[in-house]
């Protein structure tokens, strides 16, 4: 496979915290980006620190800066329970085999990455796509496909979703991107560049030719998470919160928790929304905010408009 | 026999059951399947009891018992104290214990004759063992750590414990309980084995990751089918060590 070149950083837009160091690995990639300014960084810190504990007037307490490296691996076998941790609300509360599932990305070494702060730390976000045809007979794929058309059960992308996992099968890859709620933005685009060279390289280096032709995507079938915006009349008496209730949900404003979702989701050939039904659900209620999930296809010929308009939303 | 179990998609069986050899206590969970696996496991020999404690379905780090007694934390309320007190069999006292550390699962282990407990625990907690739960004492810790309830799980014909824990404390700890002890994992490589196994004299219940040597080193140590430790030596060598040198 060939070793990943240097790329040049794009320099942070605030002086924070966040260093990526790229190196070509071997064999293992280790990815991140070199920072250049790297003395400049280390004054202003310690100018912000003096700043605010001069002024003896301000409320702030003084801010620690941290300094964190987030580093880019292939899953190992060792991040078995990290990354079922991070799987765990893939599909809410249903009890389904989330370790097969984690098998199955492990396995899967070519394509996939994971992130973490460091070697030994368990990881932050992962980021991989599985061929549906190629994987279909897997109890947890079948598990999945079960709890996706019972979700789109009245809804007109139902028979789409049938027939990527029916006739299209062979060309859908279902893209899992999880990560913990706070990880940076920054880390998303260095994760999506590394995912669409390696769907590239595979469909050049992989040992068959069944295998190769798996990574030759068309689609990309991708489930997340995002919150829609409850209006506050909706306590109002019966008549009034029925009529709300409609319009709410026609005007629901949707809010992404991974910021790149929102451009999936304009690129999206198709899509739509189901309410949680586990325990978080009653808890984001009260917030004048419903958890949702949302299900999307998007085309891969929009992976570099996609990785542009990514770009520009860093910056 | 040792059983895999699952808990709402939870493989930590050891922070929603308590299981003992004259009952057992389970979580108040989503679906039926858990209470079922113990019931079809336990039924007719001791009873299994649906408690919450606290309010909370961690019924398994929150308590400790025997077949002699049960400690409850005092966050414990009265309404679930009473439904304890009147499921269990009527020689099993049910006793409150006010305790800064609250968790008594995460910090005491026991059998039926003696019992491990963290280094900071009270000396009036540590006499309420020795009386409600009938053992003899020890404040010890497990590879240097003090959750002694967390990273082991004995009972009266063997014990596990965790993986990083030293020849000399093996048998050091080995002499103090009077049974054979093993350092293994459970569920997939988890060290916490407190949370990831149940056990008692004759039947344990694990997580479902747990892999089939990690059952079968669990079977083999508590006694479960038959098997003598020096199995482990013997048998199962190929699949356990790779080199010798």
């Amino acid at each position: 496979m060939a070793a990943l070149g240097k790329r040049k950083a794009e320099k942070s837009p605030t002086p924070s915290s966040e260093e990526e160091e790229e190196e070509a690995g071997n064999g293992n990639e280790v990815t991140s980006g070199s920072e250049e300014l790297d003395s400049d960084e280390s004054t202003d810190p310690e100018d912000e620190l003096n700043t605010s504990s001069d002024s003896e007037h301000s409320s702030q307490p003084s801010q620690e800066i941290v300094d964190v490296d987030f580093e880019y691996f292939d899953p190992k076998p060792n991040d078995f329970h990290g990354i079922k941790a991070l799987l765990r609300t893939y599909l809410d509360d249903e009890t389904w085999d989330i370790s097969g599932f984690t098998d199955l990305i492990l396995a899967q070494t070519t394509v996939g990455t994971v992130v973490k702060a460091d070697e030994d730390e368990s990881p932050i976000a992962l980021l991989t796509a599985l061929n549906i045809g190629r994987y279909q007979k897997c109890s947890c794929m079948v598990e999945i496909h079960k709890y996706l058309r019972v979700k789109s059960a009245h809804k007109v992308e139902s028979a789409l979703l049938e027939d990527f996992w029916g006739k299209y099968a062979r060309e859908v890859a279902l893209l899992i991107s999880e990560r913990l709620v706070n990880a940076p933005l920054e880390l998303a685009p260095p994760l999506y560049q590394g995912l669409f060279e390696e769907i590239l390289w595979a469909t050049e280096d992989e040992p068959t030719q069944e295998l190769r032709e798996s990574f030759k995507i068309k689609h990309y079938l991708y489930l997340t998470k995002v919150f829609e915006e409850v209006t506050e009349e909706k306590s109002r008496d019966k008549e009034q919160r029925k009529k709300q209730k409609e319009e709410s949900e026609a005007t629901g404003q949707l809010i992404y928790i991974k910021p790149e979702d929102e451009i999936l989701h304009e690129l999206s050939s198709w899509s739509f929304t189901f309410p949680v039904t586990g325990d978080g659900a009653a808890a984001n209620q009260t917030k004048g905010l419903q958890q949702l999930r949302l299900v999307m296809a998007v085309d891969a010929k929009h992976e570099e408009k996609f990785q542009a308009e990514l770009k520009k939303l860093i910056e | 026999m040792a059983t895999r179990a699952q808990f709402e998609n939870s493989n930590e069986i050891g922070v929603f059951s308590k299981l003992t050899n004259a009952y057992c206590l389970v979580a108040i969970g989503g679906s039926e399947n858990f209470y079922s696996t113990f019931e079809a496991e336990l039924q007719d020999v001791i009873p299994v009891v649906k408690a919450s404690i606290a309010g909370t379905r961690v019924i398994g780090r929150m308590c400790v018992g025997n077949k002699n007694g049960l400690l409850l934390p005092q966050a414990t309320t009265d309404q679930e104290l009473l439904h304890i007190r009147n499921c269990l069999p009527d020689k099993v006292v049910v006793q409150r214990v006010d305790e800064r550390l609250s968790a008594l699962g995460n910090c005491i282990a026991c059998n039926d004759y003696v019992s491990l407990i963290h280094t900071d625990l009270d000396r009036e907690t540590e006499e309420l063992v020795a009386d409600v739960l009938g053992v003899e004492v020890f404040r010890q810790t497990i590879a240097g750590n003090i959750l002694v309830g967390s990273y082991s799980q004995f009972t009266n014909r063997g014990g596990l414990v965790h993986p990083h824990t030293s020849i000399e404390d093996l048998d050091e700890l080995s002499s103090l309980l009077q049974v054979p002890l093993v350092a293994g994992t459970v569920n997939r490589g988890s060290e916490v084995i407190g949370a990831g196994l149940v056990v008692n004299d004759w039947t344990a219940f694990c997580g479902l990751d747990t892999t089939a040597t990690e059952l079968s080193v669990i079977e083999s140590v508590f006694k479960l089918r038959d098997a003598q430790p020096s199995n482990i030596v013997n048998e199962m060598r190929a699949s356990l060590i790779d080199t010798m040198s």
